[in-house]
Parts: C-alpha cells; structure tokens; sequence
C-alpha cells in the first residue's frame, strides 16, 4: 500500500507539474472569458441597423407599425441593461424596500409587455436612474443605454416616387448612396393578408446577417394580424385581442409545497451536468498525459527498474490514484479560479455563489457525484494505462486512442437530448451502458431517476470499475514490458490469457 | 557451506513457440562477481528479468538470496541497459524515490541520495532535472539509484554503456569495492576486457542455452595457445615441432605466422626450430586465448549450430 501511495504521490507531482496541466488548468477560465466577453464585444461593435420604408399601402400603416416595433425594441433592450445596471450598483434591499414598484419592473422577466408599459411611463432609463439615484452604491458608474438594434429613417424622393420597373435601381443608388443605409422595406400597394396579394420586399446588400430581415417580418407579421382583429372586432383594444398569458414556474419542494423556480434552483440541477461534462474534459486533459508517461516509462526502460520494486498492480493502481488526485485538484483549482474571478469581476455574485457552493457540499447527491466522478475517471485512466502498455510510441498509441475517444465522448453528441429529457429512453438505455454509467448518471441525478435505477447504476458502475481496473491492469502487467508494436484485438484476448498462465501479475 | 546468493536451477522461458532460455542453471556465490555474456538475442535480458521477478520461467526455479525474487525485490539493485530514469526528475528526488520503492524511509533516502551523488562528485546537481545531465552524468546517477538502497545483490546490464574509460575506471572501482563489501554483483556486457577485469566467474549464453560458466582460466583453457611470429622466410616447417597444432601463413589483417599450441606445450621450442634453421625473427609473442577468442569461438559455435 505504501509502494501505492509513492507511485501515486509521484505521479500526481508529475502530473500537475507539467507545463500542459497549468495550460489546461487556465484553458477553461479562458474559454469562460472569451465565451462571455465575445458575444458584448461583438454586439457592442455591430453597428445600429439603419434602414427605410417605402409604404405603397395606402395609409402609411405598416411604416407605422415598423416604426412602433423599432421603438419597443430599442426599449426593451434599454430596460434590460438597465436591470443588470440596478442589480450591480444599486443597494437591493433599501431600494426593494422604498421603490416597489421601480423593483417589480426591474424583476420582471425580460420582454415583459406590462413592465415596458411602466418603465415608459416611469419616464424610461432616465427616469429610473433619477428615482433609483438615492440608493446607489458608491462608486457606481452612470447607467449607458446600449445602442438600438434598429433605426428606421424617412425613405428619400427617388424611392417614394420611383416606379416599380425602376425600384431596382433607385434602391440600389440609395444602398450606396452617401447617407448610410443597410436596407429598404417596400410595402407595395394593396399588401395584404388575402391571398394573391403582392409581397412587401426587402432589399439589402447584405445577405449573411438576416437580424434585421427577421426583424421586419415579425413586425409586420404582427401588425397584420392587428388589422385582421380589428377587422374582426372593431373597437376593441388590441390587448384585449392578444392578451399575453403570465405563466409562473414552480418547483416542488421536499414536502409538497412549491415555491418559484429561482436561478439556484437552476443551477443545482445543471451543477451535476456540468460535472459530468468536466468528467470529460479532465479525460481529455489526462489521456495524453497518461499515454506519453507509459510510453516514455517503457522507451527508457525505467518500467523495469520500478517493477523491480513494485508489483504492476501497485504500480497501475499509483497511477490510476495520480491521476484521479490531479483531476480532482483540477476540478478545485476551477472553482477557486470561479470564485476568484467572480470576486474580482461580479463582487456581488458571490453570496449567490457561495449559496450554490454550500447547497451542492451539502447536497444528498454529492457522495454519488464524487463516486460517480471517480469511478469514470478510473474507467477511462485504466483503458488508457492499458492502451499505453501496449503501444511503443506515440503515433502507436495515436492508432488506438483515436477510436477510443470517439467511443469516450459519444456521451456529448447525447447532449440536447439528454438536456432534452433526462430521465427519457435514451439516457435510461444509456445509463445502464458499463462505461457510460458515470457520465449519465451524474446527469440525471438531480432529475429524480427511480431509484431501482439509482442503485442498479450505481452497483454496476462500481463492478465495472473493479472489472476495467483489474483486466486493464492484466493487460498492463503482460505488455507493459514489451517491446513489439500493438497487437490486434483478437491477439491481444489470446495473450491475455497467455499472459494469465505465464506473467507475473 | 556458503548458499549461493543467486542460483538458478534448469530455468526455462518460452515465448509462444520460441524458447528464450532453455534449461539454464547456474549459482553464483556472495561476494562475487559474475559475468553475464551473450550474443545479441542470446536471452541474457529474459534472464535478468526472471531474475527481477518481472517475468515468470515456464520451467525451473530462481531462488535470491535463498528466496523467490518477487520476496528478495527490496535487496535488489537493478541497472537497466539505458539508464532508465524519469527525464523530468530532479536528480535527488529520482535517486530517493526509487530507494523509497525499495522500503527505505523519506529522510534516510534524501540523505543516501547526498551522500552518493558527493561520492560519485555530483553534489552540484542535486537538483538538476535528469533532461540537463551529460549521458555520462546520467548513467552515473542510474547506478546511485541502484545502490541508494544498500542492496545486498546487484543486477547490472550494460553498466559501462555511455562511459568515458576515466567514468569506467571510476565505475570498476566501485564494483569491485562492492564486491569487497560481500554484495553480489552480477552483471552484463558485450565489453570483454571490462569482463576480463572484473569478473571471478563467467557464464555465456547463445541462443538460449549456456554454453560456458566457470572462471576466466577455465574460459581461456578452452581455446589453444597461440604464438605469432614475423619473419621473411616460410615457416611451414614448424608444423613438426612437439605440440604444434596448426601453422597459419600470414594473410589479409593477419601479418606474423600464426601457430596454434596444445595446452601446455612449450613456445620456447618454436624459437628453438627457428634458431635451429638460422630464420632471423622479426615478431614473436606467446598468448593464452582471450576472453574475446572464447566468446567468439563458443558462441559462433552455438550459432552455427542447427537449431
């Protein structure tokens, strides 16, 4: 047991003592970092959409409607800036407590139709700085609007008077004329939901971002079915005809009551897929690791020095412990980094942080999430010891780790569906495949799988840890001295048992 | 009566159909060193690896120091062919974990690891990864990690690989020290003067089967002594001198006259014929075999032989 733990201790110094672990170590922040950053810088950096109507329709009521939709847009999206700005730099408890109503609007979910009416009426961004302005934190910055998605600017002459032969033309000098213009609408004269009417058209030199074109079927898409419920029912306001249904989520707690589905409740039951899919991450992150030392181990002949020491079980079982020991500290070092960073970053993210961290410790499903874990991990750690016994090179070992990992990560192409329905046929056929059993069942965990299925996962997921270590470590023992190129899988079960009759191990 | 430290008895090793070792037996007493020779593919390192315990013989028995090899692991030192170090290692940090292996405890292998690497003249890279020592360096810091642990038998293959002779020399000095200390050092080589030298027993394998195990006078007892002789004239007539074996004319690579002589037969009576027919000399010398001669001879031998 001691010549385990040295092995081990070894390794694990190896390991988290490479060049590549601390590049891996700081990949995933980073990836956290760009995936964040990237979409703000891009939509930052997208210029506002600036494009015209030509309405040929009579009453001018569809370059209305578009204009109507613009300004909605431009104010729903302020109000979500604003939202996130009064949840970072204005005192929550002070200001839920004088100003109700301005923290019903700001709570809302985003695109609600009732809380843009208030927040208009509460005289916009500006209006709700100057009233939030008392309960500010100190140091805040000044609330920016973000920039509108959308401008709608008047059409000039030669659009409104050009003819329909020579529209073409007039639009494609008004597209590279001086005033910038990124496309026309033109609704033509008797545009309409009958059927054989003309169709309104969209011009623009731009075809790889439709945003605006999506926009501008939508909107008039709505404003033509609030002509058909006028029609239908004249006089009656038109949010009485499209009345917006509030639908409220509620998740059923232990003891049958429920309470609204809050964003802790959310990230408690993705916390475990997330683990999951770290699950495969640390895979990737220690297959190479793990091939590379073997091959090197066995290219320099110091395997023979060590097992002249150790038994190749105790030498395996030190390796498979190094690397679970260093997955595992790559999985604190990421916490750590998330909660330094949201310290630095989202200060005030942290207690909600701190109450996801406290509420996944003392979870009921942590010891099976970290059974889970490492009984994955030593699943994949022994077929890669093993692949790496046998191979006596890296392009060797290239030949048999590519299908090995197609074969690992099949977990991730089952992702939408597992996301989809967690406790479906798929993740429950899934679940009871040997070396998928870790990867799924910390999926479903939080989903409530029956628990005939829990405990039937969970003995065969124990059974096939002891099953893969004890036969990887076989194939370890008998080719880890070898010096040939890898043998074919039809070989490799008859020296298995050659190896059985006549090896050490 | 003295056990022998390392014995192997009719030790057999087949891979599938091939037979790597067949029947071997030898013992090799405590205090000595043993010579391990062999021709490429001889099974001198399935030899040492049963030895090691890391493989089992199909047939046959090795017995360390009284006991199976997997129960003597932690009295062995081992030296693999190619050093056979962590490249990424700090030198102390190898030298002890590997001593570590074999039982002893963190504190008196980081200490064994100071004293040798100051014996051996390293101390200035105790901390040095293994990736920035010369070859030399290297191969010297792979033999302290076989003696960190204070191993009662020494398993060495190719020990002077990668030396430089003033490294060889340093290194020769060391086994024999050992020797003297009562270790039993058994090692292998394709260096036969380093076996000359060093060796008080000599075991040769080819193709699997030992074709000679006893000291280096009995090796050289095998082949006849042989005299070389330079002169102008034919010498054909030596051919009838008392214990004169075989008479060579000088050839390609070959300048003197090369006469074989029995075992015991007098060389003075070469000189005596010559002298006799008033034939200047130019060369003469008078040898026993070398250990090359023997090798060469036993194991070409062995290799022409029909399997």
């Amino acid at each position: 047991m001691t010549r385990t733990f040295l092995v081990a201790r070894s390794e694990f110094i190896k390991y988290v003592t490479r060049r590549g672990f601390i590049i891996s170590l700081l990949m995933l922040p980073l990836w956290i970092v760009v995936g964040a950053v990237v979409p703000q810088w891009i939509a930052s950096t997208t210029p506002t959409r600036i494009f015209t109507v030509v309405d040929r329709s009579g009453n001018n009521f569809y370059a209305e409607a578009l204009a109507h939709a613009v300004r909605d847009d431009t104010d729903r999206r302020t109000l979500a800036a604003f939202a996130a700005y009064a949840r970072a730099n204005v005192k929550p408890g002070p200001a839920h407590a004088a100003k109700p109503d301005l923290a019903a609007i700001l709570d809302a979910p985003e695109g609600d139709a009732h809380a843009l009416a208030a927040f208009r009426a509460a005289g916009g961004a500006e209006g709700l700085a100057a009233q939030l302005a008392p309960f500010r934190k100190d140091g805040a910055p000044q609330f920016v609007a973000p920039k509108p998605r959308f401008e709608m600017v008047p059409p000039d002459r030669a659009l409104t008077t050009a003819t329909p032969a020579g529209f073409p033309l007039a639009a494609t000098a008004a597209l590279n004329g001086n005033r910038p213009l990124y496309a026309i609408v033109m609704i033509p004269a008797r545009f309409s939901a009958a059927r054989g009417a003309p169709d309104a058209e969209y011009w623009s030199e731009n075809a790889s971002d439709p945003e605006l074109q999506h926009f501008v079927h939508g909107a008039l898409t709505e404003a033509m079915r609030n002509q058909v419920l006028q029609k239908l029912a004249p006089g009656v306001p038109t949010a009485w005809l499209m009345p917006e249904a509030r639908l409220r989520p509620l998740n059923l707690g232990a003891g049958g009551s429920g309470h609204e589905i809050s964003i802790m409740d959310q990230l408690r039951s993705y916390a475990p897929a997330v683990l999951a899919f770290l699950l495969l991450l640390t895979i990737f992150m220690n297959a190479g690791a793990l091939l590379s030392g073997v091959i090197e181990e066995k290219s320099s002949r110091i395997v023979e020095v060590i097992l002249s020491c150790v038994t190749p079980t105790e030498f395996m079982a030190g390796k498979l412990l190094g690397a679970a020991a260093a997955s595992l500290l790559t999985l604190f070092l990421w916490g750590a980094m998330l909660v330094a960073g949201a310290v630095l970053v989202l200060p005030d993210s942290v207690a909600t942080l701190g109450a996801l961290g406290m509420a996944f410790v003392t979870s009921s499903l942590l010891p099976m999430l970290l059974l889970c874990f490492v009984c994955g991990l030593l699943i994949y750690a022994s077929i890669f010891l093993a692949i790496g016994s046998m191979a006596t090179s890296i392009q060797d070992a290239q030949a048999l780790v590519g299908p090995t990992m197609i074969v690992v990560m099949a977990p991730l192409i089952m992702m939408p569906a597992l996301l989809h329905d967690p406790n479906g046929p798929v993740a429950t056929a899934m679940t009871w495949v040997p070396v998928y059993t870790p990867f799924f069942m910390m999926f479903r965990l939080p989903w409530n799988p029956p628990a005939v299925e829990v405990w039937g996962a969970s003995l065969l997921m124990v059974l096939t840890t002891l099953f893969m270590v004890f036969q990887m470590g076989r194939i370890f023992a008998s080719h880890v001295l070898t010096t040939e190129r890898p043998p074919r899988l039809g070989s490799l079960l008859r020296r298995r048992k050659h190896a059985k009759r006549t090896g050490r191990a | 009566m003295t056990a022998p430290a390392i014995e192997l008895l009719h030790v057999t090793k087949r891979f599938g159909g091939f037979t790597a070792v067949g029947g071997l037996d030898f013992a090799h007493m405590p205090g000595r060193i043993l010579g391990f020779l062999g021709p490429n593919g001889a099974g001198k390192t399935t030899t040492l690896r049963m030895l090691l315990g890391l493989m089992r013989p199909d047939a046959g028995e090795l017995r360390i120091l009284g006991q199976s090899p997997g129960r003597a692991r932690h009295r062995i030192g081992y030296l693999p062919e190619e050093r056979g170090l962590y490249k990424r290692m700090r030198t102390n940090a190898q030298i002890a974990y590997l001593a570590m292996l074999k039982g002893l405890p963190r504190r008196d292998a980081y200490q064994r690891a100071k004293e040798l690497l100051g014996y051996f003249d390293l101390s200035d890279f105790a901390r040095v990864r293994i990736e920035g020592l010369s070859k030399g360096m290297a191969q010297k810091v792979a033999f302290i990690a076989t003696l960190a642990h204070n191993p009662d038998v020494l398993i060495l293959d190719e020990p002077f690989s990668g030396l430089d002779p003033i490294n060889q020399q340093v290194f020769e000095n060391v086994i024999r020290g050992l020797a003297r200390e009562g270790k039993t050092i058994l090692f292998s080589t394709h260096t036969m003067a380093q076996a000359e030298r060093l060796c008080d027993q000599l075991v040769i394998l080819s193709r699997g089967r030992k074709v000679f195990d006893g000291t280096l006078d009995q090796a050289r007892g095998l082949l006849p002594r042989r005299a070389r002789i330079g002169a102008d004239a034919d010498l054909g007539f030596l051919g009838g001198v008392a214990g004169v074996l075989r008479v060579a004319p000088p050839g390609p690579g070959q300048p003197q006259w090369e006469i074989q002589l029995e075992r015991g037969a007098d060389g003075g009576a070469l000189l005596g014929a010559c002298f006799e027919q008033g034939i200047a000399l130019n060369h003469f010398d008078l040898a026993e075999a070398s250990l090359q001669d023997v090798f060469v001879s036993l194991a070409g031998e062995e290799a022409q032989a029909p399997a």
